[in-house]
C-alpha cells in the first residue's frame, strides 16, 4: 500500500491505472494514448478478498469476478453481485477483469454497478497520502465529471451491509449474445420484505445501459413499497419498468427493443425475489 | 523492462516495453506464433493463454503483468508422443476447419479439464462461450471435449 500511495504521488492526468486491464488495454489502443506512467497494481494480492467484518461484507478492488461469481459468502449475501459476476464477458474476461476496474470505469454496460447500486455499496479510494476514505457509490457516479477516482486517487475495496432476514436481491441482464456481449440492458432489484414476507417493506433498483452511467431509480422502488408479492404487483413493476425505458431513451435507435427487452428484465427479476430463499 | 516468468515449463527473461500486451510479446519476441490474434478487443478468443491455470485473452493482458507467474500456451500442450487426447480428439472430430480458433479453444478447454474432470455439456458451453469459430457450428468442438474429457477419466 505504501507502494501504492507513492505511485499515485507521481500520477499526472495522463497516468493510467491498470487493475485487471480489461478496459484499459482497449481504451489505449483505440484512442492511440500513450499514458505518461502505467501504474500496473494487478500484482497487489492483499486487494483480492472477501470477508465479512462488523457486520458489512467488503471486497477487495481486484477480486477477480471469476472469484466473485464463485464465493460463498456473496451468494449468500449478494445474490445479486454473484449474478452479474456471472454475466460479466467470458470465461477468460472474468479471470481478468476486476469489480475495482469495472467501477472505476463505469462503462454504461459494466455488469457490477446496478448490482451494487441495489446493495447500495460504498468505495474505499487511497489518495497518494495512503489515506483510505470512503464514499457511497451513487454519489461517486454521480460526481462531475464521470465516476472515475481522480488523479492520484484508487479504489481499494468495496463494501455493503451484510443481508438480514428477511432481504433478497437478484439481477437480470438481456443481451444479443448474453455470455460475451456487453450488456444491452441490466438491472438488480434488493428488497425488505416485512416480518410476514408476505410484502415488500422497502426497495432499491438499479438500471445499467438504459443512461450513460448506471442509476438507482427512486420512484419504480417507492411504487414497489407496501406491496403484496404478488401478480398484480409483478404486473405494474413491469409497468413502471417499461415507463422508465420509454422516457430515458426516447431519442434513442435501440428504444424499441429496449421496450420490449425490459420487460424480460422486469419478469426475471420478480422471479428471482419472489423465489429465492430468505436468509 | 525485464520481463522474468514461466512458459510451458521453462524459465523466460525477455526484454519488454512496459506497455507491450502479453500476444505481442509472445508471438513477436518469443516466436510463439500459435497463440493467435483475431479481434484484439476480447471477443474472440483466439489468443487465449492460460496464467497460473486460468484463462485469459492475451491481447487484453499487458506483459508486466505476467511477472513471476506462470504462463501455458498451444506450444505447450503436446506431450513428448504427439497431440495430446484433447487435440487429438479435436482433429479426429471434425473440430477444426480453417483452424484458426483452435488455439484459443484447446487452451479453454484446457483450462476447464483442469478445473472439472467430467463437464457437463453446459459446463462445457459456458467455458467456451468466450471463443468464436465461423466454421464448424461449435458442436464437434463441444463434442471433442466432452470426448477428450471421457477418455483423460476413463481406465488408462
Ligand atoms: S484476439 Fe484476443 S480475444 Fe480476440
Ligand atoms: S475452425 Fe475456422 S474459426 Fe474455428
Amino acid at each position: 500500500m505504501a507502494a501504492l500511495a507513492t505511485a499515485l504521488g507521481r500520477a499526472t492526468p495522463a497516468s493510467r491505472l491498470i487493475a485487471g486491464g480489461t478496459d484499459v488495454m482497449l481504451q489505449l489502443r483505440a484512442s492511440g494514448e500513450r499514458p505518461d506512467l502505467l501504474i500496473d497494481i494487478s500484482g497487489m494480492g492483499e486487494l483480492v478478498f472477501v470477508r465479512e467484518q462488523g457486520g458489512r461484507i467488503h471486497i477487495g478492488a481486484l477480486t477477480s469476478f471469476a472469484r466473485i461469481e464463485a464465493d460463498g459468502l456473496l451468494r449468500i449475501h449478494a445474490n445479486c453481485l454473484s449474478q452479474a459476476a456471472a454475466h460479466v464477458g467470458s470465461a477468460q474476461v472474468r479471470n481478468i477483469a476486476t469489480i475495482g476496474g469495472n467501477v472505476a470505469n463505469a462503462s454504461a454496460c459494466a455488469d457490477a454497478i446496478p448490482a451494487l447500486l441495489a446493495l447500495d455499496a460504498d468505495l474505499g479510494i487511497v489518495d497518494r497520502t495512503g489515506q483510505v476514505r470512503r464514499y457511497p457509490l451513487r454519489e461517486v457516479l454521480a460526481r462531475a465529471g464521470g465516476p472515475r477516482p481522480g488523479v492520484g486517487e484508487a479504489i481499494v475495496d468495496l463494501s455493503f451491509a451484510s443481508l438480514r432476514d428477511h432481504q433478497r436481491s437478484a439481477f437480470a441482464k438481456v443481451g444479443v449474445r448474453s455470455s460475451v456481449a456487453v450488456a444491452r440492458l441490466n438491472a438488480a432489484l434488493f428488497v425488505t420484505l416485512d416480518a410476514a414476507r408476505a410484502s415488500i417493506a422497502g426497495a432499491r433498483i438499479a438500471f445499467g445501459s438504459v443512461a450513460p452511467v448506471a442509476f438507482l431509480d427512486e420512484r419504480v422502488a417507492a411504487g414497489l413499497c407496501g406491496r403484496a408479492l404478488d401478480e398484480d404487483t409483478a404486473q405494474r413493476f413491469a409497468d413502471a419498468c417499461a415507463a422508465l425505458v420509454t422516457e430515458a431513451i426516447a431519442q434513442r435507435a435501440s428504444r424499441p427493443y429496449k421496450q420490449w427487452a425490459i420487460r424480460g428484465l422486469a419478469d426475471d427479476l420478480w422471479n428471482a425475489i419472489r423465489g429465492s430463499p430468505t436468509h | 523492462m525485464r520481463l522474468n516468468c514461466i512458459i510451458n515449463g521453462a524459465a523466460v527473461s525477455v526484454d519488454i516495453d512496459a506497455d507491450a500486451r502479453l500476444i505481442d510479446v509472445l508471438r513477436d519476441a518469443l516466436a510463439l506464433t500459435g497463440t493467435k490474434e483475431g479481434c484484439a478487443e476480447g471477443e474472440c478468443g483466439a489468443c487465449t493463454v492460460l496464467i497460473d491455470g486460468l484463462a485469459v485473452n492475451s491481447c487484453l493482458v499487458l506483459a508486466a503483468q505476467v511477472e513471476g507467474r506462470s504462463l501455458l500456451t498451444i506450444e505447450g500442450l503436446a506431450s513428448g508422443d504427439g497431440a495430446n487426447a484433447l487435440q487429438r480428439n479435436f482433429i479426429e472430430r471434425g473440430a477444426i476447419q480453417c483452424g484458426f480458433c483452435t488455439p484459443g479453444m484447446l487452451m479453454s478447454a484446457t483450462a476447464l479439464l483442469m478445473r472439472v474432470q467430467q463437464p457437463s455439456r453446459e459446463e462445457i458451453r459456458r467455458a467456451l462461450a468466450g471463443n468464436l469459430c465461423r466454421c464448424t457450428g461449435y458442436e464437434p468442438i463441444i463434442e471433442a471435449v466432452a470426448a477428450a474429457a471421457d477418455e483423460m477419466a476413463g481406465p488408462a
